[in-house]
């Protein structure tokens, strides 16, 4: 199944120009460019018909919740709520589970929850499955920490080299393998 | 149920991955156009849209059209340029992976496994010397081992250069497509930020071994340009007849922690410049590196996005734009435009991987999809479905329009499970949205639209007509008459 002949894409890059030394060409003259100019779009990215969002305040470690679900589309089946309390916490009031029907499109639908002995963060979960697709959205009382922030590697100035008058002069450094 | 692919090991995924067959050899195929013999005839609608291999000045290496120019034998090697070079004076020689991160379905939701690595398949590998002079270039194979021809042995002080710039030949007069590395994010925008590059310092004797980016170290960029100049491919190969010189430069702009305001999204007039007086690109596309979200991972969106670039520079796109969500109705030619790109997307990581893969997901802060095309025709609850007595003008649900492409395109390329009368495959699909029946002609709803590509592709193969209706009709609950309108 796998074809062991190389299907290349046959398009060089860079080093096409390579084996002649660097090959530069003269850049045609730009009207220097405004930095961080904003752009009309064209096409964005499709919206998530499933919304969860959480808010609560405690005493001592009686915890009141309130869930908004919003639906913005159509969802495949039935909306499921799910609520996962930290060890040693008890719902007073509540379901665990809910099953919250078929969610019409730009409906929003509460739900609130009352949870003795926590001494932890509550999670929340509303789902919606089918065999063709699959929905969830998730929150956190109290809110999880920020995601660590991804961070860009460093790279560093090299020697510059220019492709078809693109100059590449600063790289990742890699180690080789062993 | 998850989908199978997503419940294999993910040893067998990585073998898999970029593992391409020469199936694609577009202009070889028997068709039902032409004469018979797979070649165009003056009376072939889609004649002018045939990739014609270029082996010039190549002994070796891709001819352009899915296929080799030749192979080099013995202590031979391939040079990017295309020639048969001898390794016996010396070689720079090793393999090329990357980390990269693969989706994991968990009933409802689907998330980001732990890195896996995989080959750095037909990255070109680039020698250079202290003073940054390019001595030697070689393109990986599928497993991302390379050999650069030297003609003396490495002496140490070589360096290795992997960079997301691409020309598609030696005549090129510029970029066509690059993966830039932005410094901040935002609302998109015209930038000036630098192609990502990779420098591996080369021992003496020439061999480095087995080179792996980490993700630490940007692979999400490399994964990013690979899968794109596999799509670059496509398109000049199915829609270009083989003829780079009218590619559209397009600039990726991604980077870790960089996020955009729109997500994921194609602008068609926003260029790139790599410094003050240098553009790279006309047109951009931006993905987010958010924490918790798909990020460079999210293949499904970054094709989807390219697929929108390919709509509007190689096709048609009327779609008015703006906000839209999963199971909506709407206008014709906006379901076509997002259903397209939808359906690009899940096709070619597909034609990759040489298993149907029609899994469309996402991954955004806190919440997480995925909608599988191919059995939305059977899951009465998933997708919203058309009115068989709805007319050709009806609102349609962009996951039907992916649903229904899929359908008629699955059976050639990859196997289709449910066998439905129709499977077109790659070459088909592609040329019927660059036919002049799709790019010139109009019929039910205004603007480009589904029906206006089954019209396409009857016009290209008229014994298609009354399949493609029954497949429609039938499965897909889309009142389209067969009626086709042809120039």
């Amino acid at each position: 199944m796998m074809s062991k002949s190389l299907k290349l894409a046959g398009w060089l890059s860079v080093a096409a120009l390579a084996g002649c030394g660097a090959r530069e060409s003269q850049p045609v003259p730009q009207a220097p460019v405004a930095q961080a100019r904003p752009v009309v779009v064209t096409s964005q990215r499709v919206e998530l018909p499933l919304h969860l969002t959480l808010t609560g305040s405690a005493e001592g470690d009686r915890v009141t919740l309130r869930a908004v679900v919003r639906v913005s589309g159509h969802l495949p089946a039935p909306v499921i709520l799910k609520v996962v309390l930290p060890e040693g916490a008890a719902l007073e009031s509540g379901l665990p589970v809910d099953r919250l029907g078929e969610l019409a499109a730009d409906t929003v639908t509460e739900r609130s929850f009352v949870a003795t002995g926590v001494h932890g963060p509550v999670r929340v979960t509303v789902e919606s499955a089918s065999d063709a697709a699959g929905f969830e959205a998730h929150a956190q009382w109290p809110e999880a920490p920020a995601a660590a922030v991804e961070v860009a590697p460093r790279m560093e100035p090299i020697a510059p080299v220019k492709i078809l008058g693109i100059q590449v002069d600063k790289a990742v450094p890699v180690a080789p393998g062993k | 149920m998850p989908h199978p692919l997503l419940r294999t090991g993910l040893a067998t995924v990585v073998g898999l991955a970029f593992s391409l067959s020469l199936a694609l050899t577009v202009g070889c195929d028997v068709s039902s156009t032409g004469d018979g013999s797979g070649n165009p005839t003056a009376t072939d609608p889609w004649a002018d849209l045939w990739c014609v291999p270029d082996c010039t000045g190549r002994v070796c290496g891709d001819n352009g059209c899915g296929s080799l120019c030749g192979t080099c034998e013995g202590d031979n090697a391939c040079t990017a340029a295309g020639q048969c070079l001898s390794t016996a004076a010396g070689s720079i020689r090793g393999t090329l992976k990357f980390e990269a991160q693969w989706p994991e379905v968990q009933g409802a939701s689907i998330s980001l496994g732990g890195p896996q690595v995989f080959p750095g398949a037909r990255m070109l590998a680039v020698s250079l010397n202290t003073a940054g002079e390019l001595t030697g270039a070689a393109q990986a194979d599928d497993d991302g081992k390379f050999v650069i021809p030297l003609s003396a042995p490495a002496t140490g002080d070589e360096q290795l250069l992997f960079t997301t710039l691409w020309v598609p030949s030696l005549d090129a007069e510029n970029i066509v497509f690059s993966v830039l590395k932005p410094q901040d994010g935002g609302d998109p925008a015209e930038t000036v930020s630098p192609p990502w590059a990779w420098l591996v310092p080369v021992p003496a004797g020439g061999d480095v071994g087995q080179v792996t980016i980490t993700e630490e170290q940007g692979s999400g960029a490399m994964y990013v340009f690979l899968f794109t100049v596999e799509a670059m491919r496509s398109v000049t190969q199915d829609m270009l007849n083989g003829n780079p010189d009218k590619l559209k430069s397009l600039a990726v702009l991604w980077s870790p922690g960089i996020e955009w305001s729109c997500g994921a999204c194609y602008a068609s007039g926003a260029a790139q410049w790599v410094d003050e007086t240098s553009k790279v690109a006309d047109q951009s596309v931006f993905i987010s590196g958010e924490s918790g979200g798909a990020s460079a991972w999210g293949y499904p969106v970054i094709l989807h996005e390219f697929g929108h670039y390919m709509a509007q520079n190689y096709s048609r796109d009327d779609s008015p734009g703006g906000s839209h969500s999963i199971g909506q109705a709407i206008a014709p030619a906006f379901a076509w435009s997002e259903g397209w790109a939808g359906f690009f997307a899940v096709s070619t990581m597909s034609r990759w991987l040489q298993s149907p893969e029609p899994i469309f997901w996402d991954i955004q802060q806190g919440a997480s999809f995925w909608l599988d095309y191919s059995g939305g025709a059977h899951d009465q609850g998933a997708f919203v479905q058309p009115n068989m007595d709805g007319g050709l003008d009806q609102l349609l649900d962009e996951c039907w329009v992916a649903t229904m492409l899929w359908h008629v395109w699955d059976g050639a390329d990859v196997p289709e499970k449910q066998p439905d009368g129709v499977a077109l495959g790659t070459d088909a699909v592609m040329k019927a949205v660059a036919s002049k029946r799709f790019l010139s002609y109009d019929r039910g709803a205004p603007g480009a639209d589904f029906v206006d590509f089954c019209d396409a592709v009857i016009c290209g193969q008229p014994s298609m007509a009354w399949p493609l209706k029954q497949a429609l009709n039938g499965l897909l609950s889309f009142p389209y008459d067969g009626g086709s309108q042809c120039p």
